[in-house]
């Protein structure tokens, strides 16, 4: 779907940095985690999925951390910093008065 | 490793260009992905050759992830900038002031750059670290400089003969 992806595309950041901020992941957990929770409305790319990853890793909003998972490998785990933490707020606040002012415009429009 | 996952994975290494710290730790961060994934589709009946074909497939185009994890690392942060400036600064100082007359001021200049660039070459070679081993390498020049200077003038003879004779 052009518009779901289009979406994505602005919200992949907000979607990472909640998913991180919710419990510790690394990249395949996440993807399966997005895609189970959007009902599989969200399909993130693996390629999309690790250049975001490392960028924010970059930034300083999360950080990373090699961990044994119960099989004995090893995955990459991420975590948010103090700073993601801190723009996840903002970006959850934003989400909020963004999507309060669309439903208020469609549902106008549906009265109308 | 599958063959088809050795190939992707030399593909984005090579577009990505990154220092080889940042690089192993993304090739391995995909190979365990790609671990995962298979692992996955092998379970719902995919033959190995196939699910590595399928994940590749998933990935994207390898020179496409090299190019992005490439411009994700090519924007350096401040610290970066400030280590990779400093031994700049060093030698700007060094003339500046002319402190070269400075045996001190030679000597903890020289001290810092090899230790430092010591340090660097230890932890994974960081873009930052060139330019401490440019200077580093200054003085190893010098001496070989001086080494072949000496020898022309101690023995002009054989100097001309290896020219001639190759």
């Amino acid at each position: 779907m052009r518009y779901g992806r289009e979406l994505l595309k602005g919200s992949t950041d907000h979607l990472l940095l909640s998913l991180i901020g919710q419990e510790p992941m690394y990249g395949y957990q996440l993807i399966k985690e997005i895609g189970k929770r959007s009902d599989g409305y969200f399909e993130f790319k693996e390629g999309t999925l690790y250049t975001a990853l490392h960028r924010l890793e970059k930034v300083g909003l999360i950080e990373s951390k090699w961990e044994r998972i119960p099989n004995g490998q090893e995955r990459r785990y991420y975590y948010l910093t103090k700073m993601g933490q801190r723009v996840l707020n903002e970006k959850r606040d934003e989400w909020r008065g963004f999507s309060a002012a669309v439903n208020l415009v469609t549902e106008t429009t549906n009265v109308g | 490793m599958l063959p088809k996952l050795k190939q992707y994975l030399a593909r984005v290494k090579s577009n990505s260009m990154l220092d080889p710290k940042a690089e192993s730790e993304v090739v391995r961060e995909l190979q365990t992905h790609f671990e995962d994934e298979i692992g996955e589709l092998c379970q719902t009946g995919f033959s190995a050759a196939d699910a590595a074909d399928e994940a590749t497939k998933r990935f994207g185009a390898p020179d496409a992830l090299g190019h992005q994890m490439y411009e994700v690392y090519s924007q350096g942060t401040r610290n970066q900038a400030l280590l990779a400036a400093v031994p700049h600064f060093l030698l700007a100082l060094t003339f500046g002031f002319s402190l070269w007359r400075n045996d001190f001021w030679l000597l903890t200049t020289a001290l810092t750059v090899l230790a430092v660039t010591v340090y660097a070459w230890r932890h994974g070679r960081p873009s930052w670290f060139y330019s401490w081993l440019g200077y580093f390498l200054i003085p190893l020049f010098a001496v070989i400089f001086l080494v072949l200077l000496l020898s022309a003038r101690a023995y002009p003879g054989l100097c001309w003969e290896v020219a001639c004779n190759g």
